[in-house]
């Protein structure tokens, strides 16, 4: 079975790493910002109180899959936040960092999520409209409203050549469908972290472009999982 | 101990003839969406504004916009509170019990999400921003120490009138680690309307604080309503379509009503899990389903 979760938000900001003095965002959630709105939601703890690098709820996740799609094209906003730079001892506004950030404004996405041992009581928070820590959007003012969808029976889609409504992680074998797809983008986002918050494993995704009304085809779906949940066809991700 | 009921905050603010919040890689033009021609104000534009409050009534707050490092900052606080570690002395602030802090000293290091967590404002309408220059005041030192016989010119933007609704949630989870209580949270009211009212500052004078609710959920409730800033409508008082055009033209309060129904509508669905709810609503600000409010018996509107 696989729970469907609708996310929006005013504006959203998933950072990119080594964007230090002018924060780039990812155009969606990464799995790894999906992981930890899963464990706000069901009320996992990260443990940072205890040490910033803390991301306990890592634990919890074993053997969960997840996937994502857009409910609508990003759209962009740049502008600046006058931040303290509390390192140095001087008071005029240029001792202040003013920092670019590329936010994404009304973002709105699809989850799914199948297996593993928070399924249960991630359910039950949804279906009642429930969360333990308040859900954002990568950062802590973008706060996110969250609509369940229901839960769904899935069937898996054995053809090579097929099509997919979500976000396409390029796993071995995958071969997207360039031409018939119109035009994709292609990115490469964190998949996993540990419980410290390390970074284990990455992985290359390829979305649509939104320009294009198609679908996104794929050739060769190599070792890609998709499912038919309900009228939509599903690309997981590896299982965490 | 702190809070155990879930707050869901709306603030609503006008802004008359001043910079809501600058963005200072754009010449501190006002910041906006550039679609909607909506004013935005960032979420720490608002944090400021309840410290700055909190300051003046002589609160204890982390971040109080003094010059200073986090290093020199934190031993002042460690003298005036007696505390060791950088987690017993944030306990002792006010800010950083409502707000968070990620904190790296020494060999402390530690990030705390603040159970208060407000979504950046927005107008809830579209507005102009108009481009003034003036004269400076005095003329700048020239060569050999010479005053110079011109004055230099400054710029600055300012919005002829906003109405800006600012949204956010009070978590109870977050509270039991940063130790926030029932009577930070009554703070935390009284200086988003007392902190408002009181930014007279060259580039915010008019701000002027005109509607406060507050929804508390009943113990054990862990939803909530959202975006409640999304579920107010801007009527014109004239009863005449509230084009764009008409939006920008907006220069007064009266001009305009807000129907507060979409919002009512929410709150009647969530009806028995709301404890209380706590409106402030000053005089010159008129609402469209009023009575619906009223009528959900949760509480009396305070006039200010």
């Amino acid at each position: 079975m696989v729970l469907v979760f609708d996310v929006s938000a005013d504006m959203a900001m998933f950072r990119k790493p080594y964007t230090t003095t002018s924060l780039v965002s990812f155009p969606f959630p990464p799995p790894t910002a999906v992981a930890g709105l899963i464990g706000a939601i069901a009320g996992f703890d990260h443990g940072a109180a205890r040490g910033s690098w803390r991301a306990d709820f890592w634990r919890h996740l074993s053997g969960t899959q997840v996937a994502l799609s857009f409910k609508k094209a990003p759209s962009w906003m740049m502008t600046a936040v006058n931040m303290i730079k509390f390192k140095s001892p001087s008071g005029d506004m240029g001792e202040h960092i003013q920092a670019k950030h590329q936010l994404l404004k009304k973002p709105s996405y699809r989850i799914y999520l199948r297996g593993g041992a928070v399924y249960p009581e991630l359910k039950r928070r949804l279906a009642s409209g429930e969360f333990v820590y308040t859900p954002y959007l990568g950062v802590a003012w973008a706060l996110a409203d969250v609509v369940y969808g229901g839960e769904f029976a899935e069937t898996e889609v054995i053809a090579e050549n097929t099509w997919v409504n979500t976000v396409v992680p390029l796993y071995e074998g995958v071969q997207v469908d360039v031409l018939r797809s119109g035009a994709v983008h292609r990115e490469l986002v964190p998949y996993r972290l540990d419980e410290e918050r390390r970074l284990q494993e990455t992985v290359n995704v390829v979305y649509l472009d939104f320009k294009n009304k198609g679908r996104l085809w794929l050739k060769e779906k190599g070792k890609l999982t998709v499912s038919q949940v309900g009228e939509e066809r599903v690309a997981w991700f590896g299982t965490w | 101990m702190s809070f155990t009921n879930r707050r869901e905050i709306l603030f609503l603010y006008t802004v008359k003839d001043a910079n809501p919040n600058g963005d200072p890689l754009n010449e501190n033009h006002p910041r906006y969406d550039e679609d909607t021609e909506q004013v935005l104000v960032s979420d720490v534009r608002i944090k400021r504004t309840v410290r700055d409050e909190w300051v003046r009534q002589g609160k204890r707050v982390f971040v109080d916009g003094e010059p200073k490092t986090l290093k020199a900052r934190f031993e002042e606080l460690k003298g005036e509170t007696g505390k060791g570690s950088g987690g017993e002395v944030m306990r002792e602030c006010l800010d950083t019990r409502l707000f968070g802090v990620t904190f790296a000293l020494g060999n402390e290091s530690f990030s705390w999400t603040g159970p208060v967590q407000f979504k950046w404002g927005r107008s809830l309408h579209a507005a102009t921003f108009e481009f003034i220059q003036g004269t400076s005041a005095f003329a700048t030192e020239g060569r050999g120490g010479r005053e110079k016989e011109q004055r230099s010119f400054r710029n600055e933007y300012k919005v002829p009138f906003a109405l800006i609704a600012v949204y956010g949630i009070a978590n109870q989870y977050a509270a039991r680690i940063t130790g926030a209580d029932d009577a930070d949270l009554e703070a935390l009211a009284e200086a988003l309307w007392q902190g408002t009212d009181n930014l007279i500052t060259r580039s915010k004078n008019e701000h002027k604080a005109r509607f406060y609710l507050e929804i508390k959920y009943r113990t054990g409730f862990d939803g909530k309503i959202g975006a409640l800033d999304e579920k107010l409508l801007l009527c014109p008082a004239d009863g005449q379509e509230l084009t764009r055009d008409r939006q920008k033209a907006l220069r007064r309060l009266d001009e305009v009503l807000v129907d507060v129904t979409p919002l009512v509508n929410a709150m009647v669905g969530k009806k028995d899990d709301i404890e209380t709810v706590r409106i402030i609503k000053d005089r010159e600000l008129r609402l469209k389903g009023e009575d619906g409010l009223k009528a959900l018996g949760f509480s009396n509107i305070e006039l200010r």
